[in-house]
């Protein structure tokens, strides 16, 4: 196989990306892959493969995201210095601040390389910080390609170039060619005490904006940008500038600062103001205390909505949308039972789903109803209740303050719908999460200074996503406890306290908890037991009253609260509970099986005031009503005025298998179908006749519907698994390098041998890199009709699958589509430098469409 | 926290445990802002209302203290949303003022510009405003000052009402304090009126309202007109004023159905304002008829809508509305606080119990079995038909009678709905009958001898529930009635509550038939009473014991001797102008259910 980076037949391997990472420790490169997972599926075959996938835009933009802020500033930095630059000279530039850690953080994610003494940054990784590192402008030479020939020459007299006495506009100052113009000026702005000169030769208004552009940002928008005049003849500080070619208007109405002024107008702190360290997170005092109390209670509160919830699903399921999901009055309804607005409402849904107490029916006649886990989890303690709702909520995908917004075309989303699930969700969750916790304690930060921290903590990362994502995640905290009064509640900090340290750990999938399948025993265990102290102790107390009320004044007991559910109604509910007894509510405690006794038992061991009187008769005369009427299930029955032939029936042996049963001198009733019953009978030698169905007894469905909770998807993310996987595609790295380096060794490849390079990364690497160096490459293409044809271009850009280049048989601009290339090769390093110069400013015509898609 | 008397739920009510220690300062705490739900025995329940909010923000209070008394008395951690809401609902009051602009007259100002613009752009507001002042400020016609401050209210944002009251018609009214004087929070009922204004004052039954208003109209020492339930209401208050106050006979007149006096001092009846010709009130006048200076609501929980909406007309005069509860059967709560006012003061039934004002009751519901044959009559009854089947049932009348026979040395009511029977009862048991067709000279001569002892056992009707002053009755016993009206109940235990001068307990008894729908209704009742904390037992009409049986109880007679100032003969009574036979009365609501059986 040809490699061609380098095609330099004696490679020096510590200058090249390959060698680099031919070089590392096993130990480094298994880190790598842990980081950047992208890397190592497939895995790639050897390193020039590795090397070439350390180029890709998508894996180097994903690892760029994941960048704070200070890493991305010196990042920036080190696009602004030659490459390679020594880490004492990037130290130096950016003010010598402290830049080992962040540049070690750097290399371990594949986005610099080489060693302390030359560092380089990865091509795609300079082309994504962009043109205007660190708040500066473009080099010189690129601002002024919009210039026209008579405006270069203009702004070449300006700067001397061009003796004063000539008229620069008429005669091109003896420049005749463009380029060299450009090159004329640029080499002047290298040399910085130049630029300084030019500088003190400005007016005091035109430093002012100097200085401002040089902070940064280095463009600026005015309606000068195109007026350029002389400095004699100049007004305002932009037209001053402009005309002494200080600033460039690169288009109508902007003007861009070059690099080389905006360094020499900086001085001594080349980088500018560098942000080392986060922002902090600022807020009101309401004290840890406040802070845990009020969490409690919103554990507390949270863990009967979930109850209130799935009780009422329980004895009367919902049916979702045709399109899947919980419709509007479904949700406006369990708001109202909630007694909450329908945002919680929203919440309190996707939470009940997300920990996995409600699902889908299987089936046709799909239905909203609780699953057996949720009995099992009934039984559990709150504290313990509320750490499965937590743990379930925080890798759960579902973005529940989406729910009641419109889509992209315009549908209002619908709780338990797909749309409602993103997956990006749990990562920012937890970003959000350990930003929260950042806070000092007791202190409630602000939405303002939590999105500050957020933004230095991953300055790059953007999307419609993360502004709702912040809010929301911190209202559904405050609803979970996680935080009390907007500050972390201690049960907050130790989620958060678990998510850094999963961060920290690149086995594992960064902000996601290692998670098995059943759930985080472990974590639900450690949450539940630092809640339970915060919650009020239960009790097992009730002060009943002569208005035939029980408070129970605090959480009760579960047990205690199960039992008394049978038999009274809750009326008012929060930190006490307000049980009401009525004829009904005992009547449904009887129907369940309690009697009398076991009322009166259950209350007077409970009630601390003893039993009020008035509730002693209602129970027995409840009671006593009780069961006075019978009733049962029965199929069909029978009936004759005849006593002594019904007695015969009964008795008939033939009519043993009828399942009769006499309940009155003239009524049997049997377990049969009438039809089969008849049937039976006429078997048996009698006549019977049919009676209309009136006053039969319809067997009641059970209330309580459940579904068995169907296996969700669990990321099999365990970090042993992911490390050795790793390890795995590290060994095959190594031997297909090794196979691959031995090969070329046997071939004798000659220079003269143009070997076009055919992997699809490579390819796209290469060009990439022609792209930066300005090289031309040998391309092999298919063209629409299928005819291959082998071409010289030189690339100018790579994007969207197309490559934009100058090519030199039909000498003209020229776009390939990136699929149909077959093959490249550098072919300057084939025959040397030379080649027809392509004019220096074709980009900017509109390339023929040659190739349309 | 820790360990207060106060738990504060999430759906805003306050549960309050009254053995705490701390309960008394907590219950001193919330008063002002929570209206009492529930006080039985062990737990009481107030509820944040917005109503009990504003009004307590009328009475001056900000959310800070409500805020405070709430998160300091409170066990657990007070729910944060509630605090907010709190402080959000309060804050409400008084972003809108009506006030009297030296130049433009009545002008509706706001403290919040975005709120005026808010309600003004409301549609049911838009009308009642005039022409645009300033940015703050909107001319306001006086004819709707009421009906502005209705609908505002309506929309959430009650306007204080700072624009101030005609002195009205001067007329000196003193108290004669002789031998008497005013309780403690009576004078501080007073005061609260006083100084807001307007409002209402809320004092339980037989605590003495007619007294403070009484004091009030002293304060004012202006003429009044005074509108009550019914004429002997009516008559009742006249016989208090000239016993209280300065004021003659020839200065207190009578607007009645018969009557049409007006003087400075003008007692006028509900049925008489509401009284319609052709869909047009006849006296809408009286409002007019005189610069009055003050007006009075007695009862202000049952004032009919009628009289709120001429009440909206008047909203210059100062206005003191009388109730025992604000709590009103249709929901008009929010009328009696825009129209009337805010609640000016309001003591804890209760306590006033406690303070030894009114007797202690003894609530007692007697069961009594229905014979084999009274069943089956009862179970094929016609649905229309059972209630009075059970409710009057004969068994009952035994019992009663025990009763009766029990409380020999006490003076007893027994009150029931239907004619036959109390008929039958009356007979049975030697005692006048008063019903609505007894004629008023007739029940004034029973209503007198029963305070004077000569009659120690009286059958009325409904037409007690309301409104007359037998204040030596010691027992009720209920035989039948309309149920699950919580209003009823309280004027029934209101009969016996007035304070006994030799502070012994007052029995409330009611005979219910067993598994029937009277018991159903008993049950109500039982709710109800023991919602209001009094002690509530059933009994077998069995256990009763017949008193013929039991040995002499021992003397009582010297509990007579001890004159109660509030029950001293009257000498006016005889000479009394309201001697004919009231139309009025004869059209009273009440009497109408009567014997015609019961109403669902």
């Amino acid at each position: 196989m040809m490699v061609s980076m380098p095609a330099d037949p004696a490679p020096d391997e510590s200058t090249t990306l390959v060698g680099w990472l031919r070089a590392l420790p096993d130990e480094a490169i298994i880190r790598l892959f842990l980081l950047r997972p992208d890397l190592a599926t497939p895995p790639p075959p050897d390193f020039d493969v590795l090397a070439a996938r350390l180029e890709i835009r998508v894996s180097v933009a994903r690892a760029l995201e994941r960048l704070d802020t200070n890493a991305c500033e010196v990042l920036e930095a080190l696009t602004i210095l030659p490459s390679p630059v020594p880490l004492a000279e990037l130290t130096a530039f950016c003010g010598h601040a402290e830049v080992v850690g962040v540049v070690r953080r750097l290399r371990e994610l594949g986005l610099l390389w080489g060693d302390d003494g030359a560092l380089r940054v990865v091509g795609m990784a300079v082309d994504l910080v962009g043109a205007r590192p660190l708040g500066l402008g473009r080099p010189v030479r690129e601002c002024l390609s919009v210039y026209r020939h008579t405006q270069l020459a203009r702004v070449a007299g300006a700067l001397g170039l061009i003796p004063a006495a000539t008229d620069p506009t008429e005669s091109g100052g003896g420049f005749t060619v463009r380029a060299d113009l450009v090159d004329a000026i640029a080499d002047l702005f290298a040399d910085p005490a130049r630029v300084r000169g030019w500088l003190d030769g400005c007016s005091e208004r035109a430093h002012q904006l100097l200085r401002r552009l040089a902070a940064g940002p280095a463009l600026g928008t005015t309606a000068e940008a195109g007026r350029l005049l002389t400095v004699a003849t100049a007004r305002s500080p932009v037209e001053e500038l402009l005309a002494r070619g200080l600033l460039v208007g690169i288009d109508d109405d902007t003007v861009e600062l070059p690099r080389e002024v905006g360094l020499a107008v900086r001085g001594d702190e080349p980088a500018g103001r560098l942000h080392p360290h986060p922002p902090e997170l600022t807020g009101a005092a309401v004290g840890a205390s406040a802070a845990d109390a009020a969490a409690a209670l919103a554990a507390d509160t949270v863990v009967r909505w979930i109850t209130m919830l799935l009780d009422a699903w329980g004895t009367t399921p919902v049916t979702p949308l045709r399109t899947g999901g919980l419709s509007v009055r479904d949700l406006r309804a369990t708001a109202k039972l909630l007694d909450t607005d329908e945002r919680t409402a929203a919440f309190v849904v996707e939470l009940a789903a997300a920990a996995g107490l409600v699902d889908a029916t299987a089936g046709v006649d799909v239905q909203y109803v609780p699953t057996a886990a949720y009995d099992r989890w009934g039984t559990d303690l709150v504290a313990a209740r509320w750490a499965v709702l937590v743990e379930g909520w925080l890798r759960s995908p579902s973005a529940a303050w989406l729910v009641g917004e419109r889509d992209e075309r315009g549908r209002q989303i619908a709780a338990m719908s797909l749309e409602v699930r993103r997956s990006s969700v749990p990562d920012l969750r937890a970003q959000v999460l350990r930003a929260l916790a950042a806070a000092p304690a007791g202190v409630a930060p602000t939405g303002e200074s939590l999105r500050a921290l957020l933004t230095w903590r991953a300055p790059r990362r953007a999307g419609t996503l993360l502004a709702g994502m912040i809010d929301g995640t911190v209202a559904e905290a405050e609803l979970l406890g996680l935080t009390g009064r907007g500050a972390p509640s201690t049960v907050g900090r130790l989620l958060a306290a678990q998510l850094d340290e999963e961060s920290a750990d690149p086995a594992r999938v960064v902000g996601l908890p290692s998670r098995p399948a059943g759930g985080d025993a472990a974590l639900c265990a450690r949450l539940a037991d630092a809640l339970t102290p915060l919650l009020p102790e239960p009790v097992e107390e009730l002060l009943l009253q002569a208005d035939l009320t029980a408070v129970a004044p605090g959480p009760l007991v579960p047990r205690v609260a199960a039992q008394l559910a049978r038999m009274a109604d809750v009326e008012s509910s929060g930190a006490a509970t307000v049980y009401r007894f009525s004829e009904e509510s005992l009547r449904r405690g009887f129907d369940s099986g309690l009697v009398a006794e076991d009322i009166h038992a259950a209350l007077d061991r409970l009630g601390r005031t003893g039993v009020p009187q008035g509730l002693t008769y209602l129970i027995d005369d409840t009671a006593r009503r009780h069961g006075r009427l019978r009733a049962g299930p029965a199929s069909s029955y029978l009936r004759c005025d005849d006593t002594a032939l019904l007695a015969e029936v009964v008795a008939s042996r033939r009519t043993q298998a009828l399942g009769l049963r006499r309940i009155a001198p003239t009524i049997v009733i049997s377990s049969l179908p009438t039809g089969e019953l008849l049937a039976g009978l006429r078997a048996a030698g009698y006549a019977p006749v049919a009676e209309a169905p009136d006053g039969r007894v319809v067997l009641s469905r059970p209330a309580a519907h459940r579904t068995p909770a169907r296996p969700r998807q669990a990321p099999v993310d365990v970090a042993d698994g992911r490390l050795a996987q790793a390890r795995d595609v590290l060994r095959l790295v190594r031997r297909g390098d090794d196979s691959a380096q031995a090969m070329r060794a046997a071939g004798g490849v000659t220079g003269a041998e143009i070997g076009l390079t055919r992997s699809a990364p490579l390819i796209l690497v290469m060009l990439q890199g022609a792209v930066r160096d300005r090289r031309r490459v040998l391309l092999g293409y298919v063209d629409q009709q299928g005819t291959p044809s082998d071409r010289i271009v030189r690339p100018t850009a790579v994007d969207g699958g197309w490559l934009t280049a100058w090519d030199e048989l039909s000498a003209g601009p020229r776009r390939f589509a990136l699929h149909r290339v077959t093959g490249v090769a550098d072919i300057d390093e084939v025959f040397g430098g030379g080649g027809a110069a392509a004019p220096a400013d074709w980009t900017t015509a509109a390339p023929d469409a040659a190739d349309p898609p | 926290m820790a360990d207060g008397p106060l738990i504060v739920q999430s759906d805003k009510t306050l549960l309050l445990e009254v053995d705490h220690p701390g309960a008394p300062a907590a219950r001193a705490a919330i008063a002002p802002f929570a209206e009492l739900e529930r006080s039985p025995e062990h737990v009481h329940t107030y509820r944040v209302t917005p109503l009990a909010l504003w009004n307590a923000r009328a009475a001056g209070h900000d959310a800070e203290q409500v805020v405070d008394a709430l998160v300091r008395h409170s066990r657990y951690a007070v729910p944060h949303a509630l605090l907010v809401d709190v402080a959000d609902t309060m804050d409400r009051y008084g972003r809108l003022r009506l006030e009297n602009d030296p130049v433009h007259g009545l002008v509706l100002r706001a403290l919040d510009r975005a709120v005026l613009v808010e309600v003004a752009r409301a549609k049911k507001v838009a009308p009642m405003l005039g022409t645009r002042i300033d940015d703050d400020t909107i001319a306001v016609h006086p004819s709707e000052r009421g009906r502005l401050k209705q609908a505002l209210l309506k929309l959430g944002w009650p306007a204080e009402d700072l624009a101030g009251y005609v002195d009205g018609e001067k007329h000196p009214i003193e108290l004669r304090q002789d031998g008497w004087e005013l309780r403690e929070y009576q004078k501080g009922a007073v005061a609260g009126f006083w100084e807001g204004g307007s409002g209402v004052v809320v004092l339980p039954s037989g605590a003495g309202k007619t007294i403070v208003g009484a004091a009030a109209m002293a304060q004012a020492g202006a003429t009044t007109l005074i509108l009550v339930t019914n004429t002997v209401a009516g008559r009742q208050w006249r016989h208090e004023l000239l016993r209280r106050t300065s004021l003659t006979e020839d200065e207190i007149g009578e607007y009645s159905g018969e009557r049409k006096e007006i003087r400075p001092v003008t007692i006028a009846t509900y049925q008489v304002m509401t009284a319609r010709r052709k869909g047009e009130y006849l006296h809408l006048d009286l409002f007019g008829a005189r610069d009055w200076g003050l007006i009075v609501y007695d009862e202000v929980h049952l004032l009919p809508a009628p009289v709120f909406r001429m009440t909206a007309d008047i909203q210059s005069r100062r206005r003191l509305g009388l109730t025992a509860t604000l709590v009103r059967e249709d929901g008009r709560e929010g009328d009696v606080f825009s129209l009337i006012g805010p609640k000016r003061y309001d003591a804890p039934w209760r306590e006033i119990e406690a303070q030894g004002w009114i007797a202690p009751a003894q609530c007692t519901e007697v069961r009594v079995t229905l014979t084999d044959d009274e069943r089956m009559t009862y179970a094929v009854a016609e649905p229309e038909e059972r209630y009075r089947m059970c409710a009057t049932a004969h068994s009952k009348r035994a019992v009663v009678e025990r009763l009766v026979r029990r409380h020999s040395d006490d003076r007893v009511l027994v009150i029931g709905a239907y004619l036959d029977q109390l008929d039958e009862l009356g007979e049975l048991l030697g005692a006048p009958v008063i019903q609505g067709s007894t004629r008023n000279r007739e029940r004034e001569r029973l209503f007198e001898a029963f305070r004077t002892g000569e009659i120690t056992t009286l059958v009325v009707s409904k037409v007690a529930n309301v409104s007359i002053d037998l204040p030596e009755a010691g027992v009720a016993v209920q035989v039948s009635g309309t149920f699950g009206s919580r209003q009823e109940e309280a004027q029934r235990l209101g009969r016996v509550l007035r304070p006994k001068a030799d502070g012994r307990a007052a029995h409330f008894y009611t005979v219910v038939a067993r598994d029937t729908l009277d018991q159903e209704y008993a049950a109500h009742r039982q709710r109800f009473l023991a919602e209001q904390g009094y002690a509530y037992t059933i009994v077998d009409a069995d256990d009763i014991p017949d008193p013929r049986d039991v040995a002499d109880r021992g003397d009582l007679a010297d509990q007579y001797d001890v004159a109660d100032p509030h029950s001293a003969a009257d000498p006016h009574s005889v000479a009394d102008p309201y001697s004919a036979a009231d139309p009025d009365d004869l059209a009273d609501p009440d009497d109408i259910a009567d014997g015609a059986g019961g109403r669902d």
